[in-house]
């Protein structure tokens, strides 16, 4: 801790404000939410403000980082001694490294176009105020996750990222779909939470800390089921905040909070905390190469079932919700592989953050046009009326699709490279995943702004306010040219945090893997211009595809885990309960009543007659007395 | 002598505890404890000639003080009692016992 | 020194017996008074015993402030609840006879069989420790060894006597009436239903006795009850039957007036302060006087 803190003293002092990274959004959020509605005015303005401020200090200290040494980028800022006890102490301390660094411009960026965006889409909602300052409040928390130098501190942004989500899902509470999806969020993330909690747990018993640098210093000598343990753990724990199968459930369920906050929360940034969480602990799964495989199967099924899902909703959220899934699982492939794929897990995260941005502000743009609709079958041909919405959406699709030479076909193609490197299923499960990619993106694509307009006569789609389309289009342009930018650099960048191989990644390089995986996106977007080209009925037919009504059900897994969980939970609670009310109570009661009968007889003696009570000492006395003379005498 | 003396205080505060019992006047029930007060004046008075020693004369001196000024206040609550409830039967104080309906009159 | 020893064992021998009587006596007479009057004879008798164990100062002690305090405000309250108040002695809870015999007997047995021999080995004596004076060698221990319980003894009759007014104090809740708001009562009482104007009879005025259990009489006889004192009738003293105070009465008023009659008792009745009779309201003046005066108090 001493040398960290000589580090930091060394360090520029930019770093020694990097507080400021988590206390301007925090201070926005409390004056929003103490001020009341006097702050109405304001809120918007102080909203973006809350999470700009970061971005502008963020964009410094990676410029300085820049400017400094390969060995000097990392630092920890000791804050204060957050806790001390006996043999050790938890200090709160950020850690500003080439991970977190990125994780902080991706959410500060990413948030403040969406921020702006929302100032457009929320300004006639009577709660915006309360909107912001709760935005503000993930933003503060999810920037004490990924920039905490601890497990422990991490678990406080966790947990904070888990509430501002369940209070943004319910935001609108008169909704009771929001209000259960927003339970259904939080009581899942709970299950992920445990998780996370026993790997901190067993870390103290272990090291006696959970600050990164103690755990991946000390993980060697911890023998060979310490890891395992902390490896599963820890993947419960990303399982349930980045939507992994089975612990999905809630992602669908929380399209029903407001478009932007499932664009910044549930797109670009909680979600991603799994993810984070997985390639910070690399030196854990290191070591535990059955909870990495594990991993990567975990991944590899959410890919090809969050894709699954994908093209048979109807509702535009959720076919991005799953895909978001989907997407979510090449994440934790790529993590799983261990050092080949985890600097292309970041970049991938990094890409998918800023196009499923751009793709979910779309959808809210056109969703906005038309009033609140979200069904697909009644759009279509709205690319005549919200031409810039349709613009930018084309530059999402092209890069979630992985159109060669955008941020998603560098990104994506490297894990699937990876992916067949380390084993010839996992890749084929990842290419099966972007043709299902493609197919249903595409889908998406024509149903929304393409063919006849199947809207009602009294909707009137329009064109969003420049508000609104400035962050759609910059979060394009970054869509498309994203990937350039990082391919060569981010392995390089990334290597001294997280342990990854650097492999040569040139611009253009023709290798058969690549050739497969584009030859599976072709495939893809093919079959859907086939199935979809020709113009959908206005009031299209229910299918009778069982595996479309399967998909469309998601695979019945909610009903799994109703079944196996949630009702034999409700019979425990029932059965604890009647023990409670026959046993327990019942023997309590017998107590109270026992001791009501004793001193009803009891009560006799207390006549409250001053001469029986003296009575009583005299035969004390008496009794005493011939103890003592009794005691003498012998 | 001595033990003819102390069997005599013995008795004469034996004679004060059962006057104690038996009585339902508070003003009798005083005279017994001074009863017992003095029976131990005795036995004080009586170990002072056996052992030499002034101390228990002077223990004895003491018990008067206490003596006199328990009877002060002791009177005083059996005037005032008497003031508030008309009677001074001691069964009829029954106010700790709780009960309902214990007290013979309101003490208002 | 045997004549000593002999006159100590004759004073002993003659006092134990009297002492134990008296004890007796006090605990089981059923009149306090009797029972007040037995404590004093008790005390008297002990102060001689603690004269025969070379207690001079004790025995005056004993003499002045039981005799002649403790037992003074022993009878002083007696006089005011009531003295000739007497108690049945018949006992009402259940069993508690039994509690005392086992009670007073065991603890008498267990007693004397504790102190019996107590005492080994020869009596010291006082006449050494009570060589300069048997009151000033007490005072040499009250005054240094014990000088500190003298203290807190003093402290505490200063405290029982502050508690004591405090006890016997009663708060006033209504505002102080004086002569001049008493008087103007009256007057108002007499202007509006004719009430006597003239001062209240005391008890026995015009009774048969001057006793104060005897109420005083009105005119044509009517008894005033209120004459009475309260602490009488709360004590539930029995005042003789009223026809056995009235015929007398009546005899008596017409030995005074043979020829007048009734007018010459209203004139009497109407002399002390020489208001002249009202014409009509003579009958109602003698209600007045008769009845219930509680307007008055």
């Amino acid at each position: 801790m001493l040398s960290l803190d000589i580090i930091a003293m060394q360090a520029p002092v930019i770093f020694q404000v990097s507080w400021l990274l988590i206390a301007v959004p925090l201070l926005v959020a409390a004056v929003l939410l103490l001020v009341g509605d006097h702050a109405n005015g304001v809120a918007p303005l102080l909203g973006v403000a809350g999470v700009a401020i970061p971005l502008g200090l963020a964009v410094t200290l990676l410029v300085t980082m820049l400017n400094l040494g390969e060995q000097s980028r990392a630092v920890t800022v000791s804050l204060y001694e957050w806790m001390s006890f006996v043999g050790g102490g938890v200090s709160f301390a950020l850690l500003i490294d080439q991970l977190s660094i990125l994780f902080v411009l991706l959410i500060t960026g990413v948030g403040t176009l969406i921020f702006i965006y929302s100032c457009g889409y929320m300004a006639d909602d009577p709660g915006r105020r309360r909107f912001f300052a709760l935005m503000n409040l993930f933003i503060a928390a999810m920037l004490v996750l990924v920039l905490a130098d601890s497990y422990l501190l991490l678990f406080v942004g966790w947990e904070g990222v888990g509430l501002a989500s369940y209070l943004l899902i319910g935001f609108w509470q008169h909704k009771v779909s929001a209000s259960l999806a927003a339970k259904k969020a939080f009581m899942v993330n709970k299950v992920g939470d445990l998780g996370l909690f026993a790997a901190i747990a067993l870390m103290f018993t272990q090291f006696g800390s959970s600050d990164f640098h103690a755990v991946n210093a000390r993980m060697d000598s911890s023998g060979s089921v310490v890891p395992v343990i902390m490896g599963f753990t820890l993947l419960l724990a990303a399982l349930a905040k980045s939507a992994q199968v089975p612990l999905h459930t809630w992602l669908l369920d929380a399209m029903e909070g407001p478009t932007p906050v499932s664009a910044l929360i549930h797109a670009a940034t909680m979600v991603t905390a799994g993810i984070y969480l997985i390639v910070r602990s690399h030196a854990i799964f290191a070591l535990a190469p059955s909870a990495s495989l594990t991993v990567t199967i975990v991944g590899a099924v959410t890919i090809f079932v969050g894709a699954w899902i994908g093209a048979t909703k109807d509702d535009i959220k959720k076919v991005l919700a799953a895909s978001t899934m989907s997407q979510l699982g090449y994440l934790m492939v790529a993590a799983g592989l261990g050092p080949v794929g985890a600097a292309f897990a970041i970049f991938h995260l990094l890409a998918h953050g800023v196009f499923k941005a751009n793709l979910f502000l779309g959808a809210g743009s056109v969703m906005h046009a038309t009033g609140g609709e979200t069904d697909m079958r009644v759009f279509g041909r709205l690319r005549r009326v919200l031409p810039w919405t349709c613009l930018a959406f084309f530059c999402g699709y092209l890069a979630i699709i992985g159109f060669p030479l955008t941020s998603g076909f560098y990104s994506k193609d490297h894990i699937i490279a990876a992916a067949f490197e380390q084993s010839m299923v996992t890749g084929v499960a990842l290419a099966v995943g972007a043709a299902l990619t493609a197919l249903y993106m595409t889908r998406l694509w024509l149903l929304t702004f393409f063919g006849a307009s199947r809207w009602d006569e009294d909707v009137k789609p329009h064109e969003s306010s420049s508000i609104m389309v400035f962050p759609l289009v910059i979060l394009g342009l970054a869509s498309l040219g994203g990937g350039v930018a990082l391919n060569a650099w981010i392995q390089g960048w990334l290597q001294p945090a997280i342990g990854n191989d650097v492999i040569a990644a040139p611009l253009i390089e023709l290798t058969w893997q690549s050739e497969v995986a584009f030859g599976a996106v072709t495939l893809g977007v093919l079959t859907g211009w086939l199935l979809y080209r020709r113009p959908l009925a206005v009031q299209p037919s229910a299918t009778t595809n069982p595996l479309v009504r399967a998909g469309a059900n998601e695979l019945g897994l909610n009903q799994a885990i109703d079944a196996l969980i949630v009702r034999p939970g409700w019979a425990l609670t029932s059965a604890v309960g009647a023990v409670e009310t026959h046993v327990i109570e019942a023997g309590i009661d017998g107590i109270g009543s026992c001791a009501t009968r004793a001193s009803q007889q009891l009560h006799r003696m207390q006549g409250g007659n001053v001469r029986s009570y003296a009575g009583v000492v005299v035969i004390g006395t008496v009794i005493v007395v011939a103890a003592l003379v009794i005691g003498i005498w012998l | 002598m001595t033990s003819e003396y102390l069997i005599l205080s013995a008795v004469l505060f034996c004679i004060g505890v059962g006057g104690v019992l038996i009585r339902r006047n508070p003003l009798v029930i005083f005279m017994s404890i001074e009863l017992m007060l003095n029976a131990a004046n005795l036995a004080l008075v009586t170990f002072a000639r056996a052992r030499g020693d002034l101390g228990g004369q002077a223990g004895a001196f003491f018990v008067m003080v206490c003596a006199a000024a328990e009877v002060v206040v002791g009177l005083a609550i059996i005037v005032t009692v008497f003031r508030s409830k008309r009677s001074i039967d001691i069964d009829d104080m029954t106010l700790l016992s709780g009960a309902p309906g214990a007290e013979g009159g309101s003490l208002a | 020194m045997i004549a000593m020893i002999a006159l100590d064992a004759l004073t002993f021998w003659v006092s134990a017996p009297l002492i134990v009587i008296f004890a007796l006596l006090t605990v089981l007479s059923r009149k306090t008074v009797h029972a007040a009057l037995s404590l004093c004879a008790l005390m008297v008798a002990l102060g001689v015993l603690y004269a025969s164990l070379q207690a001079p100062f004790l025995f005056v002690a004993q003499i002045i402030v039981y005799t002649g305090s403790v037992m003074m405000i022993f009878l002083f309250t007696m006089m005011l609840i009531g003295i000739d108040s007497a108690e049945d002695l018949k006992e009402t809870l259940a069993g508690h006879r039994v509690v005392t015999a086992v009670g007073v007997f065991g603890l008498a047995g267990l007693l004397v069989f504790a102190v019996a021999g107590a005492v080994n080995g020869p009596e010291v004596g006082l006449e050494e420790a009570n060589a300069a004076g048997n009151a000033v060698g007490i005072a040499e221990l009250v005054f240094s060894r014990y000088a500190f319980a003298f203290e807190v003894a003093s402290a505490m009759v200063v405290v029982a006597a502050i508690g004591a007014m405090i006890l016997a104090h009663t708060e006033r809740l209504s505002p102080r009436r004086r002569q001049r708001e008493l008087l103007e009562e009256r007057l108002r009482d007499w202007a509006s239903d004719g009430a006597d104007l003239g001062p209240r009879p005391g008890p026995g005025v015009y009774a048969r006795h001057n006793s104060i259990e005897y109420p005083a009489l009105g005119p044509h006889d009517a008894v005033v009850a209120e004459s009475i004192s309260e602490t009488l009738v709360v004590r539930g003293s029995q005042s003789p039957p009223v026809s056995e105070m009235v015929a007398p009465a009546r005899l008596a008023a017409a030995q005074v007036a043979p020829g007048g009659g009734a007018a010459t008792a209203q004139t009497a009745q109407t002399g002390p302060l020489g208001r002249p009779p009202r014409a009509a309201g003579t009958a109602s003046t003698a209600r007045a006087i008769g009845a219930d005066r509680k307007d008055r108090r």
